[in-house]
């Protein structure tokens, strides 16, 4: 069949090609790179986009991105991340799970903060601790900004003249709720980067990561009193504050991604689930409100999780009515303005297409023309799929992962074809199985130590 | 002289001196009478000059004494203030001079007084407060009004029980507590106790608003719970749950959402525990004897009261606090009673509620009768129940026919994307790679692309500056050279990854100030080329 595609020709950095390639093999998401392996999915990145664009211009946004496992939810959190990390917002992610939850009186909502701050990341950092880093090159900023003002470094105008410009900037927190403490502690690491006290520093990072359980500890290593420590109860009061600081920084904004929400669903008890669920509303309100300058939250999770109208989301009535698509919605037909991304599962073609491009990649990467035609292709694929159990089972991580490790073996081997690869890996079917031979009906043979030869 | 003995007095000694305790006076002081100056008498000073150094205290006067009935106060004592005071007075001629005032329609008016009296008020504030306390005296209406308007009315009440009946008065009192309380929590730790002062001193019953509406949610911030609840023949469970059990059902964490089943069930189930205990002869009280207590205390303290409403109350009573059996044992019944309660609503945690008692049949009893637990069968025959799973159609991947050239398409059309996401990227220094167009025969490989020259372009963004911190880095003295250079560590190392990242597509710096083992070689070389 002719083809009627345009030549696009596409650039990749040799690295990026390599670091796509590895993680491919690994079975997971690659650090950089992604964009050369979305399949399909354009209409579902773009309104994610525009979010980012909202929230850049000082809006809020929240995406539920639901699909079953496989889909491609992490891939697509990631490379939504990776794209924002780029250009210019920070972002922070976690996974939800038993001792991580939104609400809770045990910690766990506390702890869904830690985790969202050791993951917290910058273009710079993006792999995470990118706290400290971003807290020094504002204040970084800042005084060179004072310097190119004309004001001689290290003098006493020019101190004034940073201090004035920090507490600008903090004093615009303190409206929020948990400002004081805040902007507080903020004005406890500047002055311990002053006074090169790394200790007092490392304390001011400690407490906006939420590490402290008392006021106690905290004022013990502060070496002043604070009003608050993060707990369960404000963690999403300073998750705020942090989106309105990096603003304040110059960032475009903060960008969280909240994953395996499952956790919520599976959890037993109903009036703990509902107080979950709570929180997720209280936080939709303030996203889409407009009292969340800045912020953008991205909760991936199952179909379960969100229409089971006995333990999902939708057995909230408040959360229900706010995002379920009511009776116009279809399979053929998909709102992406509403807050839920559905991702349905790739169809074969789209796999297929994945194929191809991992096929070029592969070639391109390694410099060879791969030994793989079409219809080859289409038999691999078909075999994955139609393993037993495969074509509900399977995943495109998984076909991914085999597929490479094909390509690799072609690639070492001249010798090798991919029908033989595709014949080893076979899993027989039924009808192929020879039957078992039957049991000899003479005597088996008595062995003797003789007959052992070494 | 000599004794019996032929001894001499020589080593006789004085006779013992007199018995501890006994004091002998060395001077004589009794008293006498001089005269100055001739017959004339003293000048007789004005009493208001005369001072008593040490005012001795009066023993209170007895005014009223009393055995309550149907009550676990079994004696009441009412005394007179012992100590004069007249700083409440002027309070006092006020609330009688503007007793018979009537207000008319005003709107409300703020007002402050950390003891508000009428000469607080100014004319306006007077006029809403006339027209307030006539809404609740009147009408029976209780408009909004700030804290101490009501307090100022309260403050009225105590002090006129010679024109507000004692029993309207507590009427009042009742009233305000129940409509005011919502707004002024602080109202519950006032008038739990002004209230039960005021219905002892007088002798009337605490009003069943409050007895009903409130008392179930004090607990223990009232110091005379006792007060608040009938005795035997009357024990009710809710005042026994509320005001005896140590455990506050109110406080557990499912009581929010079923405020109703708690409070209907959790109480009928002790009312009926206590009648069929009182019927066999098994009730707490006989079993446990509640102990007998006796205080003292000062009506309507911190109250704004005149002296002559003051008073001091002695009351004898059966206790709570003091019977640590019973309440041990009523707080057994409100857990077990709540584990019932839990049960029915299939919440699997359960209070801890060990113990042995006749209660717990009759507890029992009772849930079987008005509150029984779900069945097995009726549970699990709610989770066979089917739940629609009709939303799973929309993640089915669409139809589709595996065909190369529909791949082919789609891949084609995926560059979009990418360019969509590429927007933010650096595209220099890259392998130019061609879209998969598929043909029927095979094509020859193609050549392999040119290396990028991806260190020179890294090169190029760093400053000599950068240059010498990446040699620091190598070197481990990353922190100290930026502090040389009075920068911050990790703003230079943020800035550094950051060209890295835009040029190389990878950080070089790690968070702890080394380059990354997987850089190590190739920054190595490219500072000993530089230097």
């Amino acid at each position: 069949m002719d083809m009627q595609n345009a030549v696009n020709e596409t650039k990749i950095p040799k690295r990026v090609l390599s670091a796509i390639l590895s993680g491919m093999s690994a079975g997971i998401v690659p650090r950089s790179g992604a964009q050369y392996i979305a399949i399909g999915r354009r209409a579902e990145i773009a309104a994610m986009l525009s979010d980012l664009e909202k929230i850049s211009d000082g809006g809020g946004a929240m995406r539920f991105l639901i699909g079953r496992y496989g889909s491609g939810k992490t891939f697509l959190i990631q490379l939504i991340r990776m794209y924002a990390l780029e250009q210019g917002f920070l972002t922070a992610d976690c996974d939800l799970s038993p001792e991580r939850r939104l609400s809770s009186s045990s910690g766990g909502g506390a702890a869904t903060y830690r985790e969202l701050m050791k993951n917290f990341a910058s273009k710079a950092s993006p792999d995470g601790g990118a706290l400290g880093p971003v807290l020094s090159r504002w204040l970084s900023g800042i005084r060179s900004d004072v310097a190119a003002s004309g004001l001689e470094p290290d003098t006493a105008p020019f101190e004034d003249e940073v201090r004035t410009r920090i507490y600008k900037t903090v004093r615009n927190l303190e409206g929020a709720v948990g400002g004081f403490d805040f902007s507080a502690v903020l004005h406890a690491y500047y002055r311990a980067s002053l006074d090169g006290d790394d200790e007092k520093q490392s304390a001011a990072v400690r407490w906006l990561r939420g590490e402290f359980a008392t006021k106690t500890e905290a004022r013990a290593a502060l070496g002043f009193s604070v009003g608050s420590v993060i707990t369960d109860d404000n963690w999403y009061d300073y998750l705020k504050l942090m989106a309105l600081f990096a603003r304040e920084m110059g960032y475009r904004g903060l960008v969280v991604f909240i994953d395996e929400c499952v956790n919520l669903y599976k959890i037993t008890n109903r009036v703990s689930r509902e107080s979950n669920y709570e929180k997720i509303l209280s936080m939709f309100n303030d996203t889409l409100g407009g009292r969340a300058e800045g912020l953008m939250i991205v909760f991936g999770g199952t179909p379960q999780f969100l229409e089971d109208t006995r333990r999902g989301l939708f057995s909230y009535e408040a959360l229900r009515s706010r995002l379920s698509e009511g009776r116009f919605a279809s399979a053929e037909y998909t709102n992406l303005l509403s807050p839920v991304i559905s991702l349905r599962r790739l169809s074969d073609d789209e796999l297929l297409a994945l194929l191809l491009r991992i096929t070029k990649l592969h070639s391109t990467y390694y410099a060879w023309n791969a030994r793989v035609s079409d219809e080859e292709m289409i038999t691999f694929l078909k075999n994955a799929l139609d393993r037993a159990g495969g074509n509900v089972m399977i995943t495109p991580r998984e076909i991914i992962r085999d597929y490479m490790t094909v390509l690799d073996l072609l690639y070492q081997n001249e010798a090798l074809t991919m029908a033989d690869l595709c014949k080893s890996g076979e899993t027989p079917t039924a009808s192929e199985v020879p039957a078992a031979p039957e049991a000899p009906t003479e005597e088996r043979r008595k062995y003797t130590p003789e007959d052992i030869t070494f | 002289m000599d004794d019996r003995f032929g001894n001499d007095a020589f080593w006789d000694l004085v006779p013992p001196q007199k018995e501890k305790g006994e004091t002998v006076p060395r001077k004589d002081t009794s008293t006498v009478e001089i005269h100055i100056g001739g017959d004339r008498p003293l000048r007789k000073l004005p009493s208001s000059r005369v001072f008593t150094l040490r005012q001795e205290k009066e023993s209170p006067k007895l005014l009223l004494s009393y055995e309550p009935k149907d009550s676990m106060l079994r004696a009441v004592r009412v005394y007179a203030w012992p100590e004069r005071y007249g700083f409440y007075e002027d309070f006092l001629r006020d609330a009688h001079r503007y007793f018979p005032e009537r207000g008319v329609k005003t709107p409300p008016l703020p007002f402050f007084a950390y003891t508000p009296q009428y000469s607080h008020l100014t004319r306006a504030q007077l006029a809403y407060y006339l027209y307030f306390r006539t809404q609740i005296r009147e009408e029976g209406q209780y408009p909004p009004a700030d804290f101490s308007y009501v307090m100022l009315l309260i403050y009225e009440i105590l002090n006129l029980p010679d024109l507000i009946p004692p029993a309207r008065g507590a009427e009042l009192l009742g009233g305000i507590w129940y409509y005011y309380r919502e707004t002024y929590r602080q109202l519950d730790k006032y008038l739990g106790e002004w209230l039960c002062d005021y219905c002892l001193i007088h002798r009337v019953a605490p009003p069943q608003v409050v007895v009903r509406e409130i008392v179930p949610q004090l607990g223990e911030r009232v110091a005379l719970r006792e007060f608040y609840t009938d005795f035997e023949e009357n024990l009710s469970g809710s005042a026994t749950a509320f005001l005896a059990s140590p455990y506050q059902y109110r406080n557990s964490r499912y009581y929010k959402e079923n405020s109703d089943l708690f409070d209907r069930h959790i109480t009928g189930a002790l009312d009926e525990a206590f009648a069929r205990m009182k019927e066999d002869g098994t009730s707490p009280l006989t079993d446990f004897s509640l102990m007998r207590g006796k205080i003292t205390r000062d009506a309507y303290c911190g109250a704004v009261c005149a002296m002559s409403n003051k008073r001091k109350l002695e009351i004898e009573y059966l206790s709570f606090s003091r019977s640590p059996e019973f309440r041990e044992t009523v707080g057994l019944m409100v857990k077990y009673a709540e584990n019932r309660v839990r049960a029915h609503l299939h919440i699997k945690s359960r209070l801890g509620a060990r113990g042995a008692g006749h209660w717990r049949t009759y507890i029992d009893d009772y849930f079987a009768k008005h509150l029984p637990a779900p069945t097995a069968s009726a549970s699990s025959r709610a989770s066979r129940e089917p739940v629609d799973t009709s939303y799973e159609r929309f993640y089915d991947a669409p139809p589709s026919t595996l065909k190369i050239t529909s791949a082919a398409a789609i891949e084609a059309d995926s560059w979009g994307t990418t360019e969509l996401l590429n927007a933010a990227f650096d595209e220099e220094q890259t392998v130019e790679i061609e879209p998969i167009v598929p043909k029927k025969t095979p094509e020859p490989p193609a050549p392999p692309a040119p290396a990028p020259a991806e260190d020179d372009l890294f090169e190029g963004r760093m400053t000599p500056f950068y240059r010498e911190a990446l040699r620091a880095a190598a070197e481990g003295r990353f922190p100290a050279y930026c502090r040389e250079a009075s920068r911050l560590a990790d703003a230079v190392l943020d800035e550094i990854n950051e060209i890295a990242a835009e040029t190389m597509g990878d950080i070089v710096l790690d968070a702890d100030h080394t380059i990354l083992e997987d850089y190590k070689e190739e920054v190595l070389s490219w500072i000993c080329k530089t230097q």
